[in-house]
């Protein structure tokens, strides 16, 4: 589904200086696969994600989209950024925030509330929330708006750029498994860059490690952990002690 | 069980919460009262002091307010005030409109923004009332006059606000404007111009302080009608007490205009206002 070939960014900083925050990164991501990308802070993470999604034009190599090479945002394509307080607009209404997209796209009326209905269920929230306003709502729920207006026009594929960085670890812990069960349950395809080494291996299909900048892949960790996982019980297994041990080893010594 | 306990808990906490709106009301009663005693204690004073003056110029407050009722329900209030607040709704409207759409280019358009900055500080700071001479010459000293100098000051508080609020929003709410897939002027619509509301509102209240200033120097300088006009005329006559009727007709028209302003900018604003409290409970 994302072909990565060779993808590179630089920033110019002041006077023509140039930083390489990327330097050559190479995978592939396929349908209804959950890619976790981890590595050292200020390896580039963001920059990559932002690439991909067409936000940001990177410097060399090419990232393609079903074989088509990302210029711009696309329309099969839903992010989901860090800071939901940001992100999500708090002069509209949850449902009015969720159903823009839609709007956008000239759904009719009765379709939006239909959709905007499901997506708030699909992350755990009843209908009710939509009349509410965002600031309204804990940072826990805020940030599944967020996740619910992303998935409201349905993308084949969900970037999300650490999105539980700024919630506690009670609340981080139940939307993984939110983020967890939506993947089961809709097969859409996700890649989640996160700093959290235990979030990327409880998630992840596969686990993209970096190196310290400017950023090269080290190595892509298969995790074969049955699914569905289970915050007590998958957590506390062996398998996933060693494959953590692994990819911790790999962050740490990332060079 | 404990659900029970809990369902009957959440009820009363929110019997709480409509008490303490109730609450809420009677506060924000004695704080609107807390706001208006000082002021009615001047007035008061104003009142005792002045009662058996004498003096031409300070004439007793009971006489102004008997003047003000005679003089102001419909004879002046149809010859000078309904006109001047034509002038001033005209003008004022049109700044605020202008002043928005301008800003909005700016924001589109970058060339625009960087080769008209200088011009739009240089004509913020000049003091409107010097361009009155200028203004006299090219339009006369009729109604469209007063309209263009009202608007033309009125104009500047709001597009430099409405710049900059613009160029403030959030990069992050622009970029997920673009990964909703909104059109630029989608953007503007839903996300710039909102994003910038609460400093456009800033501005459009500095610009009606302007506004309402140039009506009444305009018709000071240039006219036969109008409130400006009225005081001027009443000074130059010795009419001293028809003078001050018409500065306390223009201190409460003003206060009406301003207050008519914070209550729409309370509703308009409503999710700013609620988010700020929120932040700072």
């Amino acid at each position: 589904m994302l072909a990565v070939r060779g993808l590179g960014k630089d920033y110019v900083v002041g006077r023509g200086e140039r930083r390489t925050a990327v330097q050559e990164v190479s995978f592939d991501v396929g349908r209804g696969e959950f890619v976790c990308v981890v590595g050292p802070s200020g390896a580039g993470k963001t920059t990559i994600l932002r690439c991909l999604t067409g936000l940001t034009p990177p410097s060399r190599g090419e990232a393609l989209l079903d074989g088509v090479p990302i210029a711009r945002v696309s329309d099969h394509v839903g992010v989901v950024f860090q800071d939901y307080s940001r992100s999500l607009f708090p002069w509209m209404s949850v449902a009015s925030n969720i159903s823009l997209p839609l709007r956008v796209r000239r759904i009719p009326r009765e379709e939006q509330r239909r959709v905007v209905a499901a997506v708030l269920e699909q992350v755990g929230l009843g209908a009710e929330v939509g009349e509410r306003y965002p600031w309204q709502l804990s940072g826990g729920m805020q940030q599944r708006v967020a996740i619910a207006r992303a998935l409201a026009f349905q993308p084949e594929l969900l970037f999300m750029d650490e999105p539980y960085a700024s919630v506690d670890a009670q609340t981080r812990a139940e939307l993984e498994d939110v983020i967890q069960e939506i993947h089961g349950r809709l097969g859409v395809t996700v890649f989640f860059v996160t700093h959290d080494i235990d979030e990327a291996v409880y998630l992840a299909d596969r686990v993209i490690v970096l190196s310290r900048p400017p950023a090269v892949v080290r190595e892509i960790v298969e995790i074969p952990l049955a699914r569905p996982r289970t915050q007590l019980e998958t957590k506390s297994s062996a398998e996933f002690g060693e494959l953590r041990r692994r990819v911790f080893e790999l962050v740490a010594g990332a060079r | 069980m404990a659900i029970d306990v809990r369902a009957r808990l959440t009820a009363r906490r929110r019997a709480a919460r409509r008490r303490s709106s109730g609450g809420g009301a009677l506060r924000l009663l004695g704080r609107g009262l807390n706001g208006v005693w000082l002021f009615a204690l001047l007035v008061a004073l104003w009142w005792v002091l002045s009662a058996h003056s004498r003096s031409p110029y300070f004439p007793p407050l009971h006489t102004i307010l008997n003047e003000l009722a005679k003089v102001w329900f419909f004879r002046a209030a149809r010859v000078d005030l309904v006109p001047s607040m034509i002038h001033l709704a005209i003008g004022y409207v049109a700044a605020g409109a202008i002043g928005i759409a301008l800003g909005a280019l700016f924001w589109r358009v970058r060339v625009a923004r960087e080769s008209l900055s200088p011009l739009v500080y240089f004509l913020y700071v000049l003091p409107a009332p010097v361009l009155l001479p200028a203004f006299i010459l090219l339009f006369g000293i009729g109604a469209f006059m007063k309209v263009a100098i009202i608007g033309f000051s009125a104009l500047w508080p709001t597009l430099l606000n409405a710049i900059d609020g613009m160029r403030g929003v959030d990069p992050v709410k622009l970029d997920t404007a673009r990964t909703l897939g909104l059109s630029p002027r989608r953007t503007l619509w839903s996300v710039v111009l909102p994003g910038a509301a609460p400093q456009i509102a800033a501005g459009l209240r500095n610009s009606l302080q302007v506004a309402i200033l140039l009506m009444v120097v305009s018709e000071m300088v240039a006219s036969t009608a109008g409130i400006g006009y009225f005081i001027l005329n009443a000074q130059q006559t010795f009419e001293s007490v028809d003078m001050w009727t018409g500065i306390i007709v223009l201190g409460v028209v003003g206060s009406i205009l301003n207050l008519m302003f914070v209550l729409i900018e309370r509703v308009a604003l409503r999710w700013y206002y609620g988010e700020r409290a929120l932040q700072q409970a």
